[in-house]
């Protein structure tokens, strides 16, 4: 690859843009600047202006601590179901008995492709209590003896939303898995195969260390999409009842709606702070994996 | 430098786009220029009143030759936003069609134009529903044109009720808590509370409870009692908890009730005029009565929509002329599907059928108007989550009377 890189054709065309990739990336980079540090700046700048009564309000809302709770919950449950999920669809549409794998990949990607409104309601009416259909198909198979209050019982809501965020975000893991899972040489498997190493002990020494860095990737991009998740709970509970499915979204969304200012930018920049420590893991996780390769 | 075939292709596209661009810029910037030179006007809308306003725009149109309207669709769900965004940004339409209740909001941050002048003999303040303008005045002025008002009021299914052996709608709260619970049976709920989607449809119910019960508004601002708050709890949140209020009432908004209602599954609830009409629409047996009140005829806030012209509108006087002339009383009943605002429209047959004769007997005459104090809104999601506490059994009604009255005393004051 070295060599192909130093091929004099290369080697011109370096020469003749060798000058100019800044410039060229210039007017986009000051464009993507511009339209991410605005806001970010006006809004750290209209929390200090109030002097600090948005953040001092954020912590004496009574029920702030619970819905930091619901955050780290909905995050790590929307993470790990991904994750679990997305490694076993990967490596079953990577099995050799598999046939109509296109099918399959395809079927696979509708819930990230639908929008997420309508995802969500169609999960809205499926849990309803009235009408829902899992309860019906639960109750026909006899499994549970009455309707299952899964978006009214404040102990199951924030699970049942959870498993709908799974549903919309596995298929991206299920993607990115089978990606890294096609780059491990053949050669791997075989030679485990002739040392005696059974599946579970390839899984566990070839697989998973071999995809280890797009997993953790994936485990961050899913993390920051959850802590940024706002239209499935919105639209299934609006963060109820009373407060047991709100999280930071929904949060900063109610205090906008009351024309709330100063506490919807308090929201906004403790959010951002969450999501800059991700993102600072993303960026050297990036880095290493550069590194590497 | 020689620049090669395919990179001279790339410049020049990148060119023309860019030239597009700047094109299409120019071109809207002139546009706009030229359309505020030929004083055209924009009126958000919402989607509800889209149609009628179209022919109305049409009819001021040629009334006007010299002003153009430009009519821009809003929605129910994202009007306060986009209002509120507009007006923060000082980016506005010229007219704008919003509820009543966010008014003082504006208000407050002065970012309405006086419209004072607009109320002369053609549309006298006595025409106007008790209290509706003056929600929406100050010591300074007046700063909207209400067009639509309404209440809430009771809906039942009378086949329901007769199959229980009851004989009329409840007058009274014990009444409305017995019938309730007998009509409570099976798939059958006695009534239903809209807890999922916007909070202020509970707290609007809890309200009218209350204000039946000792709590007053002054200057917009509710003042609550321990005993208004405690009953109303105990008749949302404790019929949720007691069962005769359907358990699904966490997973119901308006809609959602209207649509158990038509099946025959809630007997009755607290709901608007549009309920009525659609049940009626359907074949649906429904009847409605006044709201019970704890021993008649209880309270219902007024609730509505107005027209508003942005202090930073640039075409002040043609937003007046167009909010002038959609405030005559034949353009109001055209556009409005409830109750219109002026007494003189509410003679339009269309608000006179029997099943609107109740709710315009709780308008007229058990009515007020709903608050609209800034810092009553910002309780809404508080008030709404206690009320959800007791429904849950998470909270008793006396821990969330204590809590909403703390809340009201830190947010409301004395």
């Amino acid at each position: 690859m070295t060599q192909t890189l130093q091929t004099p054709a290369v080697r011109a065309r370096r020469g003749r843009l060798g000058g100019h990739p800044v410039a060229l990336m210039l007017p986009a980079a000051a464009l993507t600047a511009g339209l991410t540090a605005i806001p970010i700046i006006s809004t750290i700048v209209r929390t200090i202006a109030d002097g600090g009564s948005g953040l001092a309000r954020l912590f004496a809302i009574p029920n702030f601590w619970q819905v930091m709770l619901n955050t780290v919950i909905w995050t790590i449950v929307s993470v790990l179901g991904a994750v679990i999920i997305g490694y076993i669809g990967a490596l079953l549409l990577q099995a050799k008995a598999l046939r109509l794998t296109g099918l399959w990949r395809s079927l696979i990607m509708i819930p990230w492709i639908i929008p997420g409104v309508v995802g969500a309601t169609v999960w809205r009416w499926s849990l309803s209590s009235d009408y829902g259909i899992l309860n019906q198909w639960l109750l026909d198979l006899g499994v549970i003896p009455e309707p299952v209050q899964w978006l009214s019982n404040p102990d199951v809501v924030l699970y049942a939303v959870a498993v709908v965020q799974v549903w919309v975000t596995a298929p991206f893991a299920v993607l990115m898995v089978s990606a890294a899972l096609a780059g491990i040489p053949t050669e791997r498997y075989e030679a485990a195969r002739l040392d005696g190493a059974s599946a579970p002990k390839i899984l566990w020494y070839i697989v998973v260390p071999s995809i280890r860095a797009t997993t953790g990737i994936v485990v961050l991009t899913l993390a920051i999409w959850a802590l940024n998740s706002f239209t499935i709970i919105w639209v299934m509970t609006s963060g109820g009842p009373a407060g047991s499915s709100t999280i930071l979204p929904i949060l900063l969304y109610q205090a906008f709606q009351n024309g709330d200012q100063s506490l919807t930018a308090a929201v906004a920049v403790l959010q951002l702070a969450i999501c800059v420590l991700f993102a600072l893991v993303y960026v050297r996780t990036m880095t290493d994996l550069e590194e590497q390769s | 430098m020689a620049i090669r075939p395919r990179t001279g292709v790339f410049i020049g596209i990148g060119a023309i786009v860019v030239l597009a661009v700047a094109g299409t810029v120019v071109y809207n910037v002139a546009q706009q220029s030229t359309a505020s030179d030929a004083n055209t006007i924009s009126w958000w809308v919402p989607d509800w009143d889209y149609d009628v306003a179209s022919d109305l725009v049409e009819q001021f149109e040629s009334d006007n030759p010299d002003i153009d309207v430009e009519l821009v669709k809003t929605t129910g769900d994202t009007v306060a936003n986009k209002v509120s965004v507009a007006l923060d940004s000082g980016n506005v339409p010229d007219v704008i069609t919003e509820s009543i209740a966010r008014v003082k909001t504006y208000m407050d941050k002065g970012q309405l134009a006086d419209l004072s002048d607009l109320y002369d003999e053609n549309m006298p303040v006595d025409d106007f529903a008790p209290g509706s303008v003056d929600v929406v005045s100050d010591d300074d002025g007046t700063y909207a044109v209400p067009y639509r008002w309404a209440t809430n009021a009771l809906i039942y299914n009378p086949e329901l009720f007769e199959k229980a052996g009851i004989s009329g709608p409840p007058t009274t709260w014990a009444e409305f808590v017995d019938d309730a619970k007998k009509l409570t049976t099976g798939d059958v709920a006695g009534t239903a509370w809209p807890t999922q989607g916007d909070p202020s449809d509970l707290t609007l119910r809890f309200l009218d409870f209350a204000l039946a019960d000792g709590a007053t508004i002054e200057n917009g601002s509710p003042r609550l009692t321990d005993q208004s708050v405690s009953d109303s709890l105990d008749l949302i949140g404790g019929a949720i908890r007691d069962g005769w209020a359907t358990k699904s009432s966490f997973e119901l908004d308006n809609t959602g009730i209207r649509e158990l209602f038509l099946q025959g599954r809630v007997a009755m609830y607290l709901g608007g005029v549009f309920d009525v009409d659609t049940a009626v629409e359907q074949g649906a047996p429904v009847a409605s009565a006044l709201m019970p009140g704890p021993d008649g005829p209880g309270v219902a806030q007024g609730v509505g929509w107005g027209y508003l012209v942005p202090k930073a509108s640039t075409h002040q006087d043609a937003a007046k002329k167009l909010v002038s002339f959609l405030g005559s009383p034949e353009n109001m009943a055209a556009l409005t599907l409830t109750f219109p605002a002026r007494v003189s429209a509410s003679e339009d047959p269309k608000f006179q059928t029997p099943e609107r004769k109740p709710f315009a007997e709780q308008l007229a005459s058990h009515s007020l108007p709903a608050p609209n104090d800034p810092k009553w809104t910002s309780m809404i999601q508080f008030v709404h989550d206690q009320i959800e506490a007791v429904g849950l059994g998470s909270s008793t009604t006396e821990q969330a009377r204590d809590a909403i009255m703390q809340q009201a005393t830190t947010t409301l004051g004395e």
